[in-house]
């Protein structure tokens, strides 16, 4: 048993009220960040943990976003998955730990979200790492 | 210690990618509420960042804020705050005892004085010059005096350290003071919570090695980012509140479908804490989740404030965003529970009564 969602209880009567002016306004502060995109150039981000979404307002709002055209599982001390939703540049990105609970969730708005791409860090490490392989081989 | 020792380069030798501690920046980002635009600045710092030199100290305590530290600390993201800092001395987790391990203390003092972190747990006694508790000889006042002498700043980790705690609860017994009722003249963090939720240990140890100061504190010295809002405030079940609807026994109708707590004694409404959006145990739940209000343990005082289970006496004030109606029905609510909760008393009191050799004896001669 990984989390409370997965324990088989449907709290009756719940009336979220709010559902859709929740999504509403995370849809807006979205196009914001898409126009700020278009214009400037500057990424953003909408930091979902940070909101009180229910489960219900949560599902709306992947429903609206919907899914598009890229998907990506990247293996980072736990999963991390990444996929553009329906509107190109409007990312989803859940980081989740090892034992599979989430991290950190956010809506990224940008080209690509940061954690795909390599860091000219790592590609230094990994640079050493093939001209080693290259003299062994050489050598060999 | 060169510029090869900076966290970046002993997490790269250690396997580390950069996307892996991206992810853990997101991560701390995230539970610190900050904005998630920092996350590429709050990496490069903390690439750049050395690590840091952490005495912890535990007075009058029971251990469970160590517990909780640890405890968030499996093999996990979250576990590379541990590369961070070099827990210098810990007398629960450190390997040496005895001479020993005090020496380690005195050494870890004279190396980093001026820069270490001073954590503390517990409170401090001061009744009987402290006699009631030593540890190797010297009482926790001499030594937390002396360890704080020569700090960069004081973490007071848990509601005992923070604001006296527990130990201090009337009549308080062995004259107990939190922290800052001794050191007054370095920064202290405040990270109260019977025990703190464990990751809020660890993003203010995060924040303080990023930005190199103290978070934003509010004015009972806690870390803005994490205390900064109610319970209630950030509550799941806080909608049935607007709505007037409520629990009135931990088993009725309102229990079962899983409506506010305020008249079973929640403190949620004047509790400061993350739990709601942090949870506990792996972000399973939090007490109100799994059907028990909330005790309020980040606060002062929080042992003698009255019943655990008795609702708070006065309608909130502070309903920021609810529409009239949900200000009515809490405003109800308050009215109410005054009665309630005396009603509730009377109730126990008749349902309970003393139990004697005597009775026993004629129970049974009578079965």
């Amino acid at each position: 048993m990984k989390t409370f969602h997965q324990i088989p209880i449907n709290i009756e009567g719940i009336d979220y009220q709010d559902d859709s002016s929740l999504v509403n306004a995370v849809i807006y502060e979205i196009m914001q960040q898409m126009e700020t995109l278009i214009i400037n150039h500057k990424s953003g981000a909408v930091d979902l943990k940070s909101l009180p979404f229910s489960s219900k307002s949560y599902q709306l709002l992947q429903q609206r976003l919907g899914k598009g055209e890229v998907a990506a599982s990247v293996n980072l001390s736990g999963e991390t998955i990444v996929y553009e939703t329906q509107y190109s540049g409007v990312w989803w990105v859940i980081h989740k730990n090892i034992d599979e609970s989430v991290i950190a969730e956010h809506i990224e708005v940008t080209k690509v979200p940061s954690v795909l791409c390599a860091h000219i860090e790592d590609i230094k490490v990994a640079r050493n790492k093939l001209a080693e392989e290259v003299n062994v081989t050489a050598s060999a | 210690m060169t510029s090869k020792d900076t966290l970046g380069n002993v997490l790269a030798e250690r396997g580390v990618s950069r996307r892996t501690f991206l992810k853990f920046c997101t991560a701390l980002a995230s539970s610190m509420a900050l904005a998630p635009s920092i996350v590429p600045a709050m990496a490069e710092a903390l690439a750049n960042a050395k690590r840091q030199s952490v005495i912890w100290l535990s007075f009058q305590e029971c251990t469970g804020c160590t517990e909780s530290l640890t405890r968030s600390a499996q093999p996990s993201i979250e576990s590379l705050i541990f590369d961070f800092i070099s827990l210098d001395y810990h007398h629960t987790l450190q390997a040496a005892a005895g001479h020993q391990a005090e020496k380690a203390r005195d050494i870890a003092v004279e190396e980093n004085k001026g820069k270490y972190l001073l954590i503390v747990d517990g409170s401090i006694p001061l009744d009987l010059d402290g006699a009631y508790s030593t540890i190797a000889g010297i009482t926790n006042l001499q030594m937390l005096e002396e360890v704080a002498e020569h700090a960069l700043a004081i973490v007071s980790v848990g509601t005992c350290a923070a604001y006296g705690g527990l130990p201090m609860a009337k009549p308080n017994p062995t004259g107990a003071v939190p922290v800052s009722d001794i050191i007054t003249d370095k920064p202290i963090i405040n990270i109260p919570g019977c025990p703190p939720i464990g990751e809020v240990i660890t993003g203010v140890l995060a924040h303080f090695l990023t930005f190199g100061a103290i978070p934003e504190l509010d004015s009972l010295g806690r870390p803005k980012a994490f205390y900064g809002e109610t319970i209630h405030d950030r509550c799941y079940r806080r909608t049935f509140y607007d709505q007037g609807l409520f629990a009135d026994t931990f088993d009725d109708e309102g229990a079962r479908k899983g409506w506010c707590l305020y008249k079973l004694g929640c403190k949620g409404p004047v509790t400061y804490n993350s739990c709601a959006t942090m949870k506990w145990n792996n972000e399973t739940s939090f007490p109100i989740e799994s059907g028990h209000g909330c005790i309020g343990c980040s606060q002062p005082g929080f042992w003698d404030m009255g019943g655990f289970y008795d609702a708070l006496s006065e309608p909130l004030t502070d309903l920021r965003g609810t529409a009239a109606t949900a200000v009515v029905a809490g405003a109800a609510a308050g009215v109410a529970v005054a009665a309630m909760n005396k009603k509730h008393k009377q109730e126990a009191k008749e349902k309970h009564f003393k139990v004697t050799g005597e009775t026993i004896e004629n129970d049974m001669n009578n079965k």
